[in-house]
């Protein structure tokens, strides 16, 4: 019996040693906050040092299809590290796949120290306390470069202070096949939602799988959920009231608004049958093979088309997303660079954004991926890259830029809403589960309440 | 200092052998599994704190229609995929251990599906279950048999038949492999005694083969029911749970609930329900590995 109890405390001994290395992390107390900082920098292994004492920034980009963008990006964040003596950790990685990322630093406290985000994680990071005030940074910039397009501050201006700042959008526009259209009797591009219904019915012919409205679903989709939400306050309906806090995802106007949407895909049989399910790279693969004579996307597929495809540049237009009864409604798909306060090297993170806006250095960034993405300094408007007729289209959309959690303010709420794309599964419950509008609506008010809720 | 007797010293040895084994499993499976217990019964979200909250976050799940669903679709894909696999996993591997020509080349080929990474294969299905540029719709569009693209992944029904169609192509040479371990072992004798006794190849095959290969069978089909029944990969990237939650399963529904919607504790949840029904088939599959050690 001796033996074994000796041979047990002597294993537990070993074993709680082993869990008590695990988890010896020299972590402290934030005295009222209840969370605990790493001990120095926002570095991966969350120190703000390397080894041989010299300073550290971990970055983590947003990776875009064009690799000379994301190269000179790299290379700018690179070149700061030289300049200032800073050890870089720079990351270049897809949207959709920072979420998982961003969700195992926050748990694992690895965040990085600059980190790109839209506004609505700037928004839900906001609300866990986990955004610096960058509000001098921006102060600074504006300094230097001019203003920069108001209407893109708000949404990460909480409390009157600014916690990220805009660095590019991505602005939706039409992109038409001329030929198409032409062949089927339209000499314009819709205008409104009735028209672009119309056009799209006249388009479609499934014997030779075309389909005018190259429009989609899908659990992942954001492209979809950006059409769907500007096309459904085009229509008049909304899911949060202008107080910002009633949810109105049921109302009449809503529903009304769900049914028209809902006819494209089930009266008018003119999307894809794949629409259903299409992940964010589908409309541009619908566009560029021909199955689709209209598609909603930013201005990357224009730009794919103009460097790959001449014969398909030579038919495409461009147009601004159609207007509805309620006004003309413009996705705000935007990337903000923010600093995450888990950062030791706060005031460091901070040159180095302001590094990023120097605006001869920017201006050369941006005219790659023309119209792919826009500036969000308001004298942009007036370059020449932007007085195109396949270009003006992108910009004169922030006219009509609209943010998450219209009428009313966005809020992290809102912002959650929008992520967990149930505007997408709302459509999904009407089209391929055979939900009436009315029911998919009561679903959906019942989720966004129980978020507002929470 | 009394000097350890010599008997001690080997038990003292024996205890510090097996320590590593020990402490691996506190540390790497019984301490994440008390932690994943006491999340599923609070309202941890990722970053936030955790508040006790007892069963609230099962009542929430069993009243969730998605979650309903992805029960059932779980059930679903995880009973069909299965069946697919030993179906096929057990043809593939009678015919490898017939005397065929180009046996050795065959049974490499075999193979290829499950060496392959999981990330390649669901996206080379994703690419032939196109409805643009798809191979299989290009082929049955070429032969006239349809004159519209199949929608394989986007109709709800057919959904759930193209990502268990790509499961059984993922996984029966696993249970093909290990029956064929299986049949090397059977002596050839028997069968010859049994076509002297007048014996056709369905009744040797359900008298000599099965009972056989049963311990085998039996071990293979359960094994690759739990990891069926875990996938993630293959749904994930050809549906995404897609057309309208026809194709979640809880692996996916998981995934959606903590990494998108930021809902630990009820992304664990939604695992932890699932927990007793693989405790199950562990246990059989650890008894059966006893079983088989006595023997």
């Amino acid at each position: 019996m001796k033996k074994r109890i000796l041979a047990l405390v002597l294993v537990s001994i070993m074993a709680l040693s082993t869990l008590a290395a695990c988890s010896k992390k020299d972590t402290t107390d934030e005295p009222g906050t209840g969370t605990k900082t790493p001990p120095a920098g926002g570095a991966s292994d969350g120190t703000a040092e390397t080894p041989d004492g010299q300073r550290e920034l971990t970055v983590w980009l947003q990776r875009v299809v064009n690799e000379t963008t994301n190269n000179m990006i790299e290379a700018r964040v690179r070149q700061f590290g030289e300049e200032n003596d800073v050890t870089i950790n720079v990351e270049l990685i897809p949207y959709e796949n920072m979420m998982p990322l961003w969700t195992s630093g926050i748990e694992a406290k690895t965040l990085p120290d600059v980190s790109f985000m839209q506004y609505q994680e700037a928004g839900r990071f906001y609300e866990q306390g986990l955004l610096t005030d960058v509000s001098d940074v921006i102060a600074t910039i504006e300094e230097a470069n001019g203003p920069i397009i108001e209407a893109l501050k708000g949404p990460t201006t909480f409390g009157g202070a600014q916690y990220a700042i805009p660095q590019r959008f991505f602005s939706v526009a039409i992109h038409y096949r001329t030929d198409m259209l032409e062949a089927a009797g339209f000499n314009a591009p819709p205008a409104t939602w009735d028209e672009f219904r119309e056009i799209a019915k006249a388009t479609t012919n499934p014997s030779e799988g075309i389909y005018g409205a190259g429009i989609g679903l899908g659990a992942t989709n954001s492209d979809a959920e950006w059409l769907n939400q500007v096309m459904l306050w085009g229509l008049g309906g909304a899911i949060i009231a202008e107080d910002s806090q009633t949810i109105i995802a049921n109302s009449p106007e809503t529903v009304a608004a769900l049914d028209y949407m809902s006819q494209i895909y089930l009266e008018d049989g003119s999307t894809p049958p794949s629409a259903v399910n299409w992940d964010d790279a589908a409309n541009n693969t619908a566009f560029l093979t021909g199955q689709s004579a209209m598609v909603g996307n930013a201005g990357t597929l224009l730009a794919a088309i103009r460097a790959d495809d001449p014969e398909l540049y030579d038919v495409t237009g461009i147009a601004q997303i159609p207007a509805g009864p309620a006004g003309f409604f413009a996705p705000s798909a935007g990337g903000y660079l923010g600093i995450f306060n888990q950062s030791k090297n706060q005031e460091l993170a901070k040159e180095l954004l302001a590094y990023l806006f120097d605006y001869d250095w920017y201006k050369s960034w941006i005219d790659v991926e023309v119209p792919s993405i826009i500036p969000v300094f308001e004298r942009s408007k007036d370059e020449p890259e932007w007085q195109d007729p396949l270009t003006r289209p992108f910009i004169e959309s922030m006219d009509g830029v609209t943010f998450i959690g219209y009428p009313g303010e966005f809020t992290p709420k809102a912002g959650e809403v929008f992520n967990l794309k149930l505007l997408n599964e709302t459509m999904a419950n009407i089209v391929v589960n055979g939900m009436t509008p009315q029911e998919a609506a009561d679903i959906l008010q019942e989720k966004v309440e129980a978020i507002f809720n929470k | 200092m009394r000097a350890l007797s010599r008997e001690r010293k080997k038990e003292l040895l024996a205890y510090c052998l097996i320590a590593p084994v020990i402490i691996y499993l506190i540390v790497f499976m019984l301490f994440p599994f008390i932690w994943a217990l006491w999340t599923s019964v609070t309202n941890r979200t990722i970053g936030g704190n955790a508040d006790f909250v007892g069963i609230d976050n099962f009542v929430t799940l069993v009243r969730d229609r998605v979650f309903r669903q992805s029960v059932w679709n779980t059930i679903v894909y995880t009973l069909f995929a299965v069946l697919g696999k030993v179906v096929l996993g057990m043809i593939m591997a009678l015919v490898l251990n017939a005397q065929i020509p180009l046996k050795n080349l065959s049974r490499v080929l075999l193979f290829i599906p499950w060496t392959i990474p999981t990330l390649v294969s669901a996206l080379t299905w994703r690419w032939m279950y196109s409805d643009v540029g798809g191979f299989f719709n290009y082929i049955l569009m070429s032969l006239n048999i349809v004159n519209a693209p199949v929608p394989w992944l986007y109709d709800p029904k057919l959904a759930m038949v193209s990502i268990i169609v790509a499961n059984i192509w993922r996984g029966a040479p696993f249970i093909a492999i290990s029956l064929l371990a299986g049949l090397q072992s059977i002596p050839e004798d028997y069968y010859e005694a049994a076509q002297i006794d007048g014996a056709n190849a369905i009744i040797r095959f359900l008298h000599i083969t099965i009972p056989s290969i049963k311990d085998v069978l039996i071990l293979s089909t359960l094994i690759t029911t739990i990891w069926t029944f875990n996938d993630f990969e293959i749904v994930w990237l050809l549906t995404g749970g897609g057309p309208g939650n026809a194709t979640q399963i809880l692996s996916t529904y998981g995934y959606t609930v903590g990494f998108m919607n930021l809902n630990l504790s009820k992304a664990i949840s939604s695992s932890m329900i699932a927990m007793p029904f693989l405790l199950i088939l562990v246990t059989i599959i650890t008894n059966r590995f006893k079983k088989s050690e006595v023997d």
